[in-house]
């Protein structure tokens, strides 16, 4: 068989000891590797995040590949060679440091914000997610169009994780008063359930009339499902009377 | 002007670049970036296509410029040291005519490359942001083998040639943010020291081309580049382009051979 250069010769030419010395060689490497033991791991933490100008240098004016790289990095550091350490056992000032980091040089990227409201955020440390879905209600308001969904799942993770139902009302109020048009009214009406889990059923009512009221609404559908609503709660705060 | 020297010189260059498994080399670095990018997507969590596009642009961009500067670097060298150079000297053609045959040359081996290369975004993507990108990925490697070419000429020696291109194209991808690094209003007021670097910085990225303005992911997977972008990439290669060649040619016509 040729090599890779035409002008070398065959295989064949190498002589008898030479192959012997490779194959020999080649083993006795494969079986010295095979025992060794599995490399210790030194559990590392979280390095604090460089400054915005420092890694943009280091991006090499590729700012997005730097991010979506550093993003995967981050992904992945709870997970290290051969060990594992629990998310709630990150330094969560860190980490989302890192995460601003990525949004700032790359705005238009959902990555980080998923990355907060679903996998750091849901862990049973009610201070550590509250961190975590402090800093997606701050991404929000910078970048409402954008970011509403991750906002919408703060709402969520707020009132059905950490029960804590004045923060959830705070995120939904934060989504019913932003004025982006992208922002659809299923997310916009979050503030109304989060009432009527308060037991505020008379605010709830206010806002869903309103809402009615206001021509917004314009799939029958929706009018139909949110007309029904607005009777049961209207039958809900009459028979608290 | 001797056309038919000019003209054989040029084929002679790709004749070189061909013996040299150029094929088998972009061919290898494309394959090996788009399996570094399908690893990267397959870790995503989501905005998996984004992943994959984004690193495939980075890493094939990257190796392509790696591998073009070290063959033209290697090659000029070698055919010093092998005295051919002597010998297409001795031939009815100037020495700007054999720097600017040898470029052509190399520039149009970078062009091809860039051609392989955009493929496997023309099926990740609609054709106007892959094509686009691979007209900015073109220039650039058509900069690089300028800016290879001038530095193994006046340099002669392999590794200080590669060392000399790589400082460039690391210099010139960083220096729009080195620029913005040192006018930060974090540090404000600035020092008289800070201002004297920060007045260096701004002139020393005047002098180099902003390659970070090239091949830009954003044109990938958010905005198509507009006909402006396009025209910055063309004006730059254009006039960055001339200056490296007429740099290497001042230095080659006075080298005692």
């Amino acid at each position: 068989m040729r090599g890779f250069h035409p002008d070398h010769r065959s295989w064949r030419q190498v002589s008898r000891r030479g192959a012997i010395a490779l194959l020999v060689l080649l083993s006795a490497h494969v079986m010295w590797r095979s025992q060794l033991p599995t490399p210790a791991t030194a559990m590392g933490r979280l390095p604090s995040p460089p400054l915005l100008a420092i890694a943009r240098v280091q991006a090499l004016g590729d700012a997005i590949a730097w991010s979506k790289f550093t993003l995967l990095w981050l992904q992945a550091f709870d997970t290290q060679a051969g060990t594992s350490i629990a998310l709630r056992d990150l330094d969560y000032g860190r980490v989302i440091g890192w995460l601003a980091l990525c949004l700032r040089l790359d705005p238009s990227a959902q990555y980080p914000l998923l990355a907060a409201s679903r996998l750091y955020a849901e862990i049973p440390d009610p201070a550590r997610s509250r961190q975590m879905l402090n800093f997606v209600r701050t991404a929000f308001a910078a970048d409402p169009a954008r970011r509403w969904p991750w906002l919408a799942h703060a709402v969520y993770v707020a009132r059905h994780r950490l029960h804590d139902q004045a923060l959830a009302l705070e995120y939904a109020r934060a989504l019913a008063a932003a004025g982006a048009p992208q922002i659809p009214h299923w997310a916009r009406q979050l503030e109304i359930f989060v009432l009527e889990d308060l037991g505020e059923l008379e605010a709830a009512k206010v806002l869903l009339g309103g809402l009615l009221a206001s021509g917004q609404i314009t799939d029958p559908h929706e009018q139909r499902l949110l007309s029904a609503r607005l009777q049961s709660l209207e039958d809900a705060a009459r028979a608290a009377q | 002007m001797q056309w038919p020297q000019f003209n054989s010189l040029i084929a002679l260059t790709a004749y070189e670049v061909r013996r040299t498994r150029w094929a088998w080399l972009v061919g290898g670095v494309v394959l090996a970036a788009y399996a570094l990018a399908e690893f990267a997507a397959s870790l995503a969590v989501t905005e998996s296509a984004a992943l994959r596009v984004t690193f495939y642009a980075a890493s094939v961009r990257l190796g392509l410029v790696v591998v073009l500067s070290l063959l033209v670097t290697v090659n000029t060298v070698r055919d010093e040291d092998d005295r051919f150079l002597h010998l297409m000297l001795s031939r009815p053609l100037g020495r700007p005519w054999w720097v600017l045959a040898k470029f052509t040359g190399y520039a149009l081996a970078g062009t091809l490359a860039a051609l392989v290369a955009v493929l496997p975004l023309c099926l990740m993507l609609p054709p106007v942001p892959a094509l686009a990108w691979g007209f900015a990925l073109a220039c650039e490697l058509t900069l690089m083998s300028a800016a290879a070419l001038t530095a193994a000429l006046s340099l002669s020696h392999v590794a200080l040639a590669f060392c000399a291109v790589s400082g460039f194209y690391l210099l010139s991808r960083a220096m729009h943010a080195m620029v913005l690094l040192t006018h930060d209003s974090l540090l404000a007021p600035l020092t008289s020291l800070q201002q004297a670097v920060a007045w260096s910085v701004q002139w020393l990225s005047y002098g180099l081309p902003d390659l970070a303005r090239f091949t830009q992911s954003t044109w990938l997977i958010y905005t198509a580049p507009s006909p402006i972008d396009l025209r910055f990439v063309a004006t730059e290669t254009v006039l960055y382009g001339s200056l490296l060649l007429v740099v290497g040619m001042c230095d080659f016509q006075r080298r005692n051979l």
